[in-house]
């Protein structure tokens, strides 16, 4: 396979073991990984994946007590000195982070780091880096390589920024790639394309792949063998189509639940009792926000959301999706009365409300409440779980004696799956997805008819995000709660929505009920988003349109539909004429080609 | 409430800290000792003898540290100068609790343009050439102590404004302030509920650290005949009288030097132990 070895393994780990202080993060791992091959490691965050990771390329801090063999090629890298490890590192495994803008300097051009590799090696100098970076540049996909050479880290987006790290782990010609979580921090369009891009360059190089995931749709398609492990241990490993099949662990059936949800759940039906289109609760017309930036001295306007009407019937689940600048969260946030930058009416019952929630009556703002992403940033860390959950009563029931106040958090948070000794402590005591669980419960105290959730599950693990979606189901289903589920994740709408608004650049590209949507997209930009979601189990489908690859700036959106460059039906008129909002079959859709595209597969 | 909990959170772990202990060990000790030695000493702190001058520190007449050029007890004097300085050290401290935080937390969390307009008036504060400043009160009004701890407090608060400042602009940023403003909880609830208990490590800090600059203002004041008058003594008035006698008798400067010198040594060891407390890199 390969020309450099004669030896059919390429690493070898022996009962590696990594502890700090009485806590073992890694238990006794032992695999093999031979050249050109690929192998995950999947679990969830807290397994001892990272550490397995870092251990390999002996980048873990001096407090961790390591055990155990890394062999590469025979060779023992455990205790091993720093130059022995720095002749093996780039040249002969290289690794790639989560974070691209954390792993690439800010102060040096993608170039100069590049080159920096190849000299610090000495591979090459001078004209000949220069040329072999430029190469390596274009072969990761990035267009117009000079300019990206020279371009500094920042300047680039998310997905163009991982490409160049992928560059810089690639250029000089490793044996072993590790890929740790490569494309968690990216949106799932571009998430496909790293994905295939590491494929490809895989089959290209020959270069074996270690790649450490949390999200077993990444696995599928991408690795030959995989490997399971919980809390340190290795709890299940095996191909990965027989794993995938057949899964032997709970734990590994678990995340695979989690993983494919969107494929076997279909979209929940409206519960009895709920009001059809006839009386809606919430409305919003034309709500617009428009943010002032000011770039190089000029002052420029932001329109983070562009004429968004919707409407939220009671007992009604609306998801909002779209990429990241796609402006849904500041949607949800115009919405609650968060954003002074709003215009536009929202009305709830038929009355228009304030612009600001401070100028909101007491008897509205329950109505309207809202789960924010980070779990633990959203519960203050100087008070007591059991306080911050009252807090709202102090505003809302001020008859209420302190007896009765503590009574009715212990009610919610019963109601919420805790236990009532959680009540005393601190938010930094809690997991997340136990404080995620605070936070539904404070909102629900005040018993609101639309409950927003801008992202409140993307940061929790698979297995807790269904916790949480499942509360939040039954919740519904107990007071009839609307829910605005804001969300990037296809598989939460699966689960959660009856109707969907894909947001792309501020603009409403489509909305109709989630059904249709997973069936019959109308909008070509819904396809792209239901082919880029990675699934266990189903390999991506080789035929992902990728076109200009990651969305326009926002402060400089193209002409005519902003979509028009990632669009694989994009005609002439794309480019020169915003669509306006026409019927669908079953919602309305911004495309002037929405009634010839057939876009169900 | 979550006062208390925000404070517990910084003594607890204090305790387990030796340099902080030790430093508050001390302090405690020369404040008893400041405020109970004059009343056990048989002189008093302006009672002159000619006869017994620049007398070397004795057990005879109960002169623990000797006797200045007019013949009073050096002891009672030291004791009384270190009132007046531990004085300064909490009305100056308490200035720049008081006003510094509340106008930063203020400035910080409306922000907009009265913020822009309450830091010029900082930034004006810090542009005024501090020693003219406070050579034309004490010309305008009567040379007092209330007039240095005036002088002194006008400048301290100014730091602490700014730091509180900054930092509320980011807590203001937080999630639980939004989920607080959605749920209708005022303003000023908002800042005494969910900011100011999440600032009190960094103000606590920094007012240990505050302290000793007071303090060495003082004695800078006092040193130029700006500060406390005779027959009153601040440490810094003490050593200033020290230096003169230096040849005939060291101890003058020796004794109030070295009281000022470990007090100072106190208030910054336990504002870096403190400090190292708040910074959660240097916990284990």
């Amino acid at each position: 396979m390969s020309d450099r070895g004669e030896s059919n393994t390429l690493l070898e780990i022996k009962n590696l073991s990594v502890a700090y202080g009485d806590t073992k993060v890694v238990d006794s791992l032992s695999f093999t990984l031979c050249p050109g091959e690929s192998l995950c490691i999947a679990g969830e965050s807290g397994s001892g994946k990272s550490q397995t990771a870092l251990a390999i390329m002996g980048l873990l801090p001096p407090n961790a007590r390591v055990s155990g063999e890394v062999l590469f090629r025979g060779r023992n890298l455990i205790g091993a000195a720093n130059d022995t490890l720095n002749d093996y590192r780039a040249r002969r495994m290289a690794m790639v982070f989560q974070d691209p803008m954390a792993a690439l300097n800010p102060y040096l051009s993608i170039g100069k780091q590049l080159r920096r590799i190849l000299i610090d090696h000495g591979m090459a100098y001078g004209a000949d880096a220069t040329e072999r970076a430029l190469a390596m540049l274009s072969r990761v996909g990035l267009p117009d390589a000079e300019r990206q050479y020279r371009a500094y880290p920042h300047e680039l987006s998310g997905g163009m920024r991982q490409r160049a790290l992928i560059a810089s782990a690639l250029i000089a010609e490793p044996e072993l790639l590790i890929a740790d979580e490569p494309t968690t921090a990216l949106d799932v369009t571009v998430q496909a394309q790293i994905l295939r891009l590491l494929g490809e360059l895989r089959k290209q190089t020959d270069v074996a792949m270690l790649l450490i995931t949390h999200d077993l749709g990444v696995v599928s398609g991408n690795c030959e063998r995989m490997m399971v492990i919980d809390q340190g241990r290795l709890i299940e490993q095996g191909s990965t189509r027989e794993l995938f099949a057949n899964p032997s662990r709970q734990r590994t059936a678990s995340m695979m639940t989690a993983a494919s949800g969107f494929i076997s759940a279909s979209p929940p039906r409206k519960s009895a009792g709920t009001d059809d289109q006839g009386a809606a609760l919430l409305e919003t017309r034309n709500l617009s926000v428009a943010f002032r930036e000011r770039r190089a001295g000029r002052r420029q306007k932001l329109h983070a959301v562009q004429d968004i009407s919707l409407t939220i019937g009671r007992g009604e689940t609306l998801a909002v999706v779209g990429e990241s600048g796609s402006g849904k969260t500041s949607l949800a946030r115009a919405i609650v009365g968060l954003l002074a930058e709003s215009s536009g009416t929202v009305s709830f019952l038929g009355n228009s409300l304030e612009p600001l929630v401070e100028t909101r009556s007491n008897k509205i703002r329950r109505q309207l409440q809202m789960v924010f992403q980070d779990p633990v940033g959203s519960l203050n860390p100087a008070m007591r779980v059991g306080t911050i959950i009252a807090e709202p009563l102090l505003v809302h029931e001020r008859s209420m004696t302190t007896t009765e106040r503590v009574r009715a958090s212990d009610e919610m948070l019963a109601r919420v799956g805790l236990s009532a000794d959680l009540r005393s402590r601190y938010p930094h005591e809690l997991s997340g997805g136990q404080a995620q669980r605070v936070a539904i419960a404070r909102a629900l105290i005040m018993k609101p008819a639309v409950l927003i959730c801008d992202e409140a599950v993307a940061a929790l693990d698979g297995s807790v995000r269904q916790e949480v979606l499942g509360l939040l189901q039954a919740e519904q289903q107990r007071s009839s709660l609307s829910l605005l589920v804001i969300t990037h994740d296809l598989a939460v709408v699966q689960q959660l929505s009856h109707r969907v608004l894909i947001m792309y650049m501020g603009r409403l590209f489509e909305m109709t009920g989630a059904r249709e949507l997973f069936r019959r997209p109308k909008h070509p930009y819904t396809r792209l988003l239901l082919d880029s979601t990675p699934l266990a189990g189903r390999s991506p489908p080789p035929d992902v349109p990728v076109v200009a690859s990651e969305p326009a700036s926002i402060l400089n959106p193209p002409s005519g539909c902003v979509f028009h460059p990632r669009c694989p039906h994009a005609i002439e008129r794309c480019l020169e004429e915003r669509p306006a909002l026409q019927s669908a079959e079953h919602g309305i859709v911004a495309c002037h080609r929405a009634q010839e595209l057939d876009l169900s597969r | 409430m979550s006062w208390v909990i925000a404070l517990r959170r910084i003594v607890a772990p204090a305790s387990s800290n030796r340099l902080i202990v030790f430093s508050v060990t001390m302090l405690v000790a020369i404040t008893i000792l400041a405020i109970a030695g004059p009343l056990l000493s048989p002189h008093s702190h302006f009672a002159t003898n000619l006869d017994g001058r620049l007398q070397l520190p004795t057990l005879a007449g109960w002169h623990l540290f000797g006797t200045d050029e007019l013949g009073r007890d050096l002891f009672v004097r030291t004791l009384q100068g270190t009132r007046v300085t531990l004085l300064v050290a909490i009305v100056a401290s308490a200035v720049s609790f008081v006003i510094g935080v509340s106008y930063g937390a203020i400035a910080g969390f409306v922000g907009g343009k009265t913020d822009a307009i309450m830091m010029r008036i900082v930034d004006v504060m810090y542009a005024l050439p501090y020693i003219f400043f406070v050579i034309l009160l004490m010309v305008v009004f009567e040379r007092s102590l209330v007039l240095v701890f005036i002088a002194i407090g006008a400048v301290n608060w100014l730091d602490m404004a700014r730091i509180v400042r900054g930092q509320t602009m980011s807590l203001r940023e937080k999630e639980f302030v939004d989920a607080a403003r959605l749920f209708g909880v005022s303003r000023t609830a908002i800042i005494f509920r969910h900011i100011l208990p999440n600032l009190l490590g960094t103000v606590v800090v920094y007012l240990t650290l505050t302290i000793p600059q007071a303090i060495l203002m003082e004695s800078f004041l006092s040193f130029l005949g700006l500060g406390v008058q005779e027959p009153d003594a601040s440490l810094g008035t003490l050593v200033n009288a020290g230096v003169g006698q230096m040849e005939q008798a060291p101890w003058m400067l020796l004794v109030p030097a070295t009281l000022l010198a470990l007090m100072l040594f106190c208030f910054n060891f336990l504002g870096d132990g403190l400090r190292d407390l708040a910074d959660p890199r240097k916990q284990k």
